[in-house]
Order: structure tokens, then sequence, then C-alpha cells
């Protein structure tokens, strides 16, 4: 078993890959009561249309979350939820553009919850009955979904922003991709995905890590997988213009939202690494429009806006700013915040004081096995890794850099989008 | 885990010394009678102390501070309690072990008192730039209920149950009541603060809780000590039953059901009730409620079940289609039934018990958690950890059947789906 230690902040994960492909990671805290554990699948809502060994697959939109519901399900036998209830544990899963996630956090019998997990997720069955059963439930679950403006928000922007990439519609799929789903296509996903290769599982709390260890390996020398060919995701080429520049959509907002969001293809940046930049631009958000920002406290004054947030992630091969707000006058603001994008500072001591402050954050990160196993999940996700120096990474971060990343980004691939009061 | 007293003249100070967690906190909780608050003077005023100070004058020179206290978190809210109204101001900082400052833990203390007790109030008169953004973000609070179905169907249904009660009141107001708002409102609403109400400052961390108690007893001064105020809980009258259906413009239906009940006992409010809505509806999806609404007949993807013990209500919800809402009544009244029949098995029974106790102990790896818990067991006599344990293992099926009697239904509310938009 690896020990990763997390440089400068006295913590250890330890990390096992299995015969089997499946990547295990485990942090012990000798204080902790509760525990957590998180099994993790690298494939979600987005993953419609694949080969393998050349065969093309397609399934509807919504397919990933229907079959999280599934797995949720047993035939013949007390649903995943019920058997972590019994264990006096709390269970829940969740489906997202490229992931699906299983998860308990208990107290008691942190064995048996392990092997409850594994045994729900890799030991499946399906039936017509049940999923025909959870149709309406997840119909209900879309149009629970379609009064929620942040969603609304999110797949509307996407649309704007691509014109291949499948993220435009819902993840939870229409009505349509809803009534079509069937148990051909739920097990036809299933064993293309859920195999342990494809698969990360991460236990945190108070535990004897090689009593663990042991436990997960021994419950896969009795269940054993044949050898896994990953499927290929359909690559998109993706232009690096936007869909549509300017929309106004209705949702339930009282007072308009305005987005802007700036398309960057990620090779622009191709000097840096992944953590680099996406910190170096949190930064120069955070000292720009930020709360401690001169640009919010005079929109405030102004009473131009109510709120001011920001956003940057990486999305396929684009990385994405997202500044969003709640103003009477987005027109107005919508200037004012483009020419601000074109025209950022990069106050050295600005940018020193939040990297201080995200150094304590990362030190108070190490705490609740909850957090810690999210945390890690999180990296597993949009890093493909956990970093042991991340300390070390942030310190490293410095203005040049900063201001290079900056010059990188072309501003010219912009969307705006404002939901209005229905 | 270490728990301790200190009284001084007009407030309490609590603290837990603990090394469990590698941040601490420090909470001053101010407690008043509701009926002498106007509720968005309050909260404005909560958020002004949090936004502007005599020595930081803007939220953003605030926040700078902060940042250099090693990324401190200062928070100011306000919480309705039945008759009770806490204020309360939170600052989150680092254990001083990880910061080389020696004066950090004195100079983290000195941050939250200087807000509390120098506020924008320059010359009597508050800081008008502040004032007017804080009123007009409080403005656009008092309609944001609409933006989330299940917000608007609750204010709308505790208007049918509980028009002239507290219960129904909203803490940010009424756009008119917010309109009315004066600078002199917002003084006249601090020296109350410091007048009408009970202080209690809670601290957690591992810390020299002696040395906290020094700089606490040196630096905050409050000078009346108030000493009586009403039970928290609510006289709410039990009302007979009515069934109200309004349209909304929601893709979803939302049914809400109350239950009401007349008088109960100390350990059925405080312990019971705990099993009473883990069986019905709190039980990850193999509660009564999941099971008829979810699992058996496929009507909805959700349910919730809340208790408001200070306002003496139970409220059932869940999204469906308005077509299904006969259907999702029944079953809801079934499941009621079941709980007054007490038809739950020994071994079910014993499981929901043994999960509502691996919850309490998950708090204890939850310094918030700990902190409100110690503070509402002082302050409102609520349940201890170890209270809470001890009483919710006697608790029996008869209990929960004898106080599943006690519930009757006094509302359903129906916030119906508007046709064109239900995503179909």
């Amino acid at each position: 078993m690896q020990e990763i230690k997390i440089k400068g902040l006295d913590e250890t994960i330890y990390h096992e890959i299995l015969d089997n492909g499946l990547n295990i990671y485990l942090w012990n805290n000798s204080t902790s009561k509760s525990f957590k554990g998180i099994l993790t699948v690298f494939m979600g809502a987005d993953d419609t249309e694949f080969s393998i060994l050349n065969k093309k697959y397609q399934v509807h939109r919504g397919s990933a979350h229907y079959l999280e519901h599934m797995v949720c399900e047993n035939v013949n036998e007390k649903s995943y939820l019920e058997q972590f209830n019994e264990l006096g544990s709390y269970s829940n899963a969740y489906t997202s553009s490229n992931y699906t996630t299983y998860e308990f956090v208990g107290t008691k019998k942190l064995k048996e919850n392990i092997l409850t997990l594994l045994k729900n997720v890799f030991e499946k069955e399906f039936s017509t009955d049940i999923i025909e059963r959870e149709k309406n439930p997840i119909l209900e679950e879309m149009r629970m979904r379609l009064d929620n403006p942040t969603i609304i928000k999110n797949f509307t922007l996407n649309e704007m922003l691509y014109k291949t990439y499948p993220n435009k519609i819902d993840l939870i799929g229409t009505s349509k991709d809803i009534q079509a789903i069937n148990k051909k296509e739920i097990e036809m996903l299933y064993h293309s995905f859920y195999h342990p290769s494809n698969m990360a599982l991460i236990i945190t709390g108070n535990f004897d890590v090689y009593e663990i260890i042991t436990t997960i390996k021994q419950y896969f020398l009795k269940h054993t997988f044949s050898s896994y060919t990953k499927p290929q995701i359909k690559k998109y080429r993706e232009n690096k213009s936007v869909n549509n520049k300017n929309l106004i959509k209705k949702a339930n907002v009282e007072i308009p939202e305005l987005t802007l969001a700036t398309k960057i293809p990620l090779k622009n940046f191709a000097k840096y690494d992944l953590y680099t930049i996406l910190n170096s631009l949190q930064l120069l958000l955070a000292t720009n429009f930020g709360n401690t920002s001169l640009l919010k406290e005079e929109l405030l004054t102004k009473k131009l806006i109510y709120n001011l947030y920001f956003y940057v992630y990486k999305c396929y091969d684009y990385i994405i700013i997202e500044i969003t707000c709640r103003s009477k006058y987005p027109k107005e603001v919508e200037e004012i915040l483009k020419n601000k994008l074109q025209s950022l500072t990069i106050d050295k001591k600005d940018i020193e004081r939040k990297i201080a402050s995200v150094i304590a954050s990362l030190i108070l990160s190490y705490e609740h096995p909850e957090d810690v196993g999210d945390m890690i999940n999180y990296y597993l996700i949009n890093h493909q890794k956990i970093y042991a120096n991340e300390k070390e990474l942030l310190e490293k971060i410095n203005i040049k850099d900063i201001e290079k990343i900056y010059n990188l980004i072309d501003f010219s691939q912009m969307v705006s989008l404002t939901l209005t009061n229905k | 885990m270490k728990y301790k007293e200190y009284l001084f003249d007009s407030f309490r100070l609590l603290t837990i010394k603990t090394d469990k967690f590698k941040n601490c906190i420090i909470d001053f909780n101010f407690l008043e009678d509701i009926n002498k608050i106007n509720l968005p003077k309050r909260f404005l005023l909560t958020s002004y102390l949090t936004y502007t100070s005599k020595k930081y004058h803007s939220k953003r020179e605030m926040l700078i501070a902060l940042e250099e206290l090693y990324n401190s978190d200062l928070n100011g809210t306000c919480k309705k309690i039945g008759n009770l109204f806490q204020t309360n101001f939170r600052l989150e900082f680092i254990n001083p072990k990880y910061v080389k400052d020696k004066k950090y833990l004195e100079k983290c203390l000195s941050f939250i008192i200087e807000i509390l007790l120098n506020p924008n109030f320059s010359h009597n008169k508050v800081d008008e730039r502040s004032f007017e953004i804080l009123k007009e973000q409080l403005l656009a609070m008092c309609d944001s209920y609409k933006e989330s179905a299940s917000a608007y169907a609750k204010y709308n249904s505790l208007q049918y149950l509980f028009k002239d009660s507290i219960t129904s009141k909203r803490m940010c107001g009424t756009k008119e009541e917010v309109l009315k708002i004066t600078k002199e409102d917002l003084i006249e609403n601090y020296q109350n603060l410091f007048s009408e109400s009970k202080v209690d400052i809670v601290v957690i961390g591992n810390l020299d809780m002696g040395e906290v108690a020094k700089i606490i007893s040196k630096k905050f001064i409050k000078k009346t000590i108030v000493e009586n105020l009403p039970s928290r809980i609510v006289d709410n009258k039990v009302m007979d039953l009515k069934q109200i259906t309004e349209e909304g413009k929601y893709a979803q239906t939302k049914l809400l059901v109350y239950l009401q009940y007349k008088d109960i006992t100390d350990f059925e409010q405080k312990y019971v009730s705990n099993l009473y809505c883990q069986i019905l509806g709190s039980a990850s999806n193999t509660d009564k409620l999941a099971y008829y609404l979810r699992i058996k007949n496929s009507l909805a993807y959700y349910r919730s079940l809340e208790y408001s013990s200070a306002n003496k209500y139970f409220l059932i919800s869940t999204g469906i289609k308005y077509e299904n809402t006969k259907k999702a009544l029944k079953y809801i009244k079934k499941a009621l039934k079941e709980m007054e029949d007490g038809d739950i098995t020994d071994e079910y029974f014993a499981i929901q018990k043994e999960k509502i106790l691996s919850n309490i102990i998950m708090g204890e790896d939850d310094e918030y958690y700990l902190i409100n818990n110690y503070y509402y067991h002082k302050a409102l006599l609520a349940p201890s950890i170890e209270q809470l344990k001890e009483n919710i293992s006697k608790v029996t099926i008869q209990d929960v059947k004898n106080f599943a009697k006690k519930l009757s239904i006094s509302l359903i509310y129906i916030l119906k789906e508007t046709k064109n938009n239900a995503g179909n």
C-alpha cells in the first residue's frame, strides 16, 4: 500500500490499486466517531455515446441517472437505502455530468457498511417491474428540477456555450428520454462502465487501514471480474466559438439574474498544469470580483447589483470563467463586467493575502471524515489525482504566472444569459 | 471534551474545551422575547453590524481584516424560536497553535467584540451608504421565497393556519415594512439588542478557556441584566380541518399537510417526537410516507416531514402531479393511521432508534452541532447529548402510538401546477 504524505499538513492518505483495477484511498483520523465511504464510477450523464471494440452504442440522456436509481434498488431483497438504514447509517447516491457516486455515513460496523456498498453496486440484477415503478418518481424529480432556476441556468448556459457537447439538457433527461429508458439500456450501461477499474473507493474515519484493506480484498477474492475494455467515449469536436452569444430566458427569479461566461480553449494554457491554471484564475477573479474587490463594493453602493459570484472550471477541452449576479439593470451591469474582464488588476498584496487564506482553509480541510472523503472524491473526478504537495503548489503561484495566464485568455467567446421572471 | 460555565454579571460564558478540531468558534447569542422585536428591523441590524463598523467602514475592509486573521469567518444570523428570537454573531478562526502570532487569540476575540460594541454609528447616525445597500438587499429578499415552489407553498399555507401568530411571520418582513425602516430605527434596535436580551457567549476549541474568559471579561461590556423570558412554545390553537387549493406558476404541484396537537408531555416533545418523525417520514426511503408515496405507488420523488416543537405543528410535504393529489392524500392518511395503530414491528423500531442514536454520535464529530447543542441545552433547556442518548433509548412503540393519537390534520394545502409548465 502506498502512503501518500500530504506535505506540510502532517496527513497521510493510503492508496492501493487492486488486481481488478479498483483504486482505493483511505484516510484515518483517531478522533473521529463517524466514518464515510464513497464509491465513484467514472461515468455520468454526458456519457451517452460510446464504443466498445469498435461497436457503437447510444443511450438516452438521463440513463446514467436512471441507472443510479436502479442500483439503489434490489430484486427480491431490501433496497440499498434500507440495508444501510438497518446498519444505522445514512446512504445516498447522485449523478453528475461525468461521474456517479454512491456513499454512506455511519458510526458503527464500518466493515459491514463497506461490504453493503460493494454488494449493492457490484452484485446487480435489474427488473423491468422495478424500472417501471421508478419511472414516475424520476419524472417527478425532473419536474421538481424544472422549478429550480439554478438548474435552468446551468443547462441553458451550456446550450449557449457549446455546439456539440451533450450537456445542454438537464442530466436527468427530458420527459421523452425518461419514458424511453428500458431494462436493456440500463443493463448495457451498467455492464459497460461499472467495473472496478473504472471506479474509486474512498474510506475516511477512525479505523485500522490494514484491516479495512483486507476486508475489501477478501470481498474481491470472492467476486472476480473479467478483464475490462474501457468504452471509448465519443470525442466531440467542439469549435472554440460559442453557440449563442445572448439569451433572455424566463425562470422562477424575482430579480433578473445575469450570467456572463467565457469559453477558453484549455490548449491555450499548455505550459501550465490544471491545478495552477484553475487556482491562478480563482485568485485573479477573487481579487477582482470577490467580496474584497473594489468593483463589487462599487456596484453594491450604486445599487446596480444585489450579489456577485464567480466560478472557474474545466468542461471537456475548455476552461470556463463564469460571473453571475442579480441585478435590476442587467444590460448596464453586463457592460461594466465585460469591461472589467478585459482589464483585470493583479495586485501582489491582495493575491498574497488570498493565497495565505486558501492555505489556512487547506489546513482546516483535513478534519471531518465527510469533508475529507468529498475532497478526495473531488480531486479524483476533476483532476484524476490527489495532490500530495497542494500547499507547495499554492505557495508557488506567483504574480508573473497569474499575469501570463491572464494574457492567454481570449475574451472574444463570451455569452450573456439573463433569467427574468416568468 | 470539557464543558464549563463562567458567570458574569450580565452574561454567561459557556466553554467546550476539545482538541478534536483544528478550528475554534466563538458565538455571541442574544436571546429575546420575539414579541418585543420588529423582525425586519432586527434582520437589517444584524446585517449592518457584520457589514460595517467604526473601525472597518465597509464590508470590504472587514473581510480583508478577516483574511488577515488567517481567513477567519464572521457571520450574523437571526432565528425565530417560537416566542423567542435569537440573534447570533459567530466568528470561526483557526486554532492559534497553527499561527506564529502569539496574540492571535486575543486579536480574534477583540475583532468580534469590536464589531459588536463599536458599530458604525458616528455621532449617533448610521452610515448611509451601508444602510441603503442593506435595505435594498432586504427588499429583494422579501419576494425571494417565490423563487422556490416549496418555500412559496409553505409561506402561503402558514398564513391560512397561523395568520395572526408569530409563527407565520417571515424574518425579512414585507416590502411595506422594510420601506418604513429608518436609520433611527437601527440605532434604537441596536440599543434594544443589548438591553432586552439574555447573552450567552459560547466557545469551542482547543483553547486556554481561562485566558478566553479573562479577555472577554476585560473587553465585553453589557450593562443590563435580563432575567425572565417567555416560554419558547407558541400557544397556537388547534384549527378545524380545512383544505385550500391555489394555483402556482410552477411545474410541480406541492401538497402540504399540517398536523397539530393540544397537549403533549415534555418527554413526548423532546424524545418521542424523534421516533415518530423517523418512522413516519425521515428514515431514508424506508419510512411510511416514502413507502406509500414513492415505493409502493410511484406518486412522488420526495416526501419530507418537519417538526416545529416551538410552533406546535408537523408538516408533511411532497411534490406530485395535480391529478394524483387525492391518491397521495389517501396514502398520507393511511400512514398516519398506521402510526396511531402502532403498526410498527419491534425490529424496525429498534433499527430506527439505533439510527437516531447514530445520528447523535455523528454530531459529536461536528463542532457546529456541539456548540449549538450546548447553547440550547443551557439557554432553552433542550436535551444535552447525553440526555438525548439516554431518553431516546427509553421510548417504546406504545409511546409513539399514544403520541400519534394526539395529532390531527388541520390543514391540507395544495399549490397546483400550471398546466403549460408541467414539463411534459
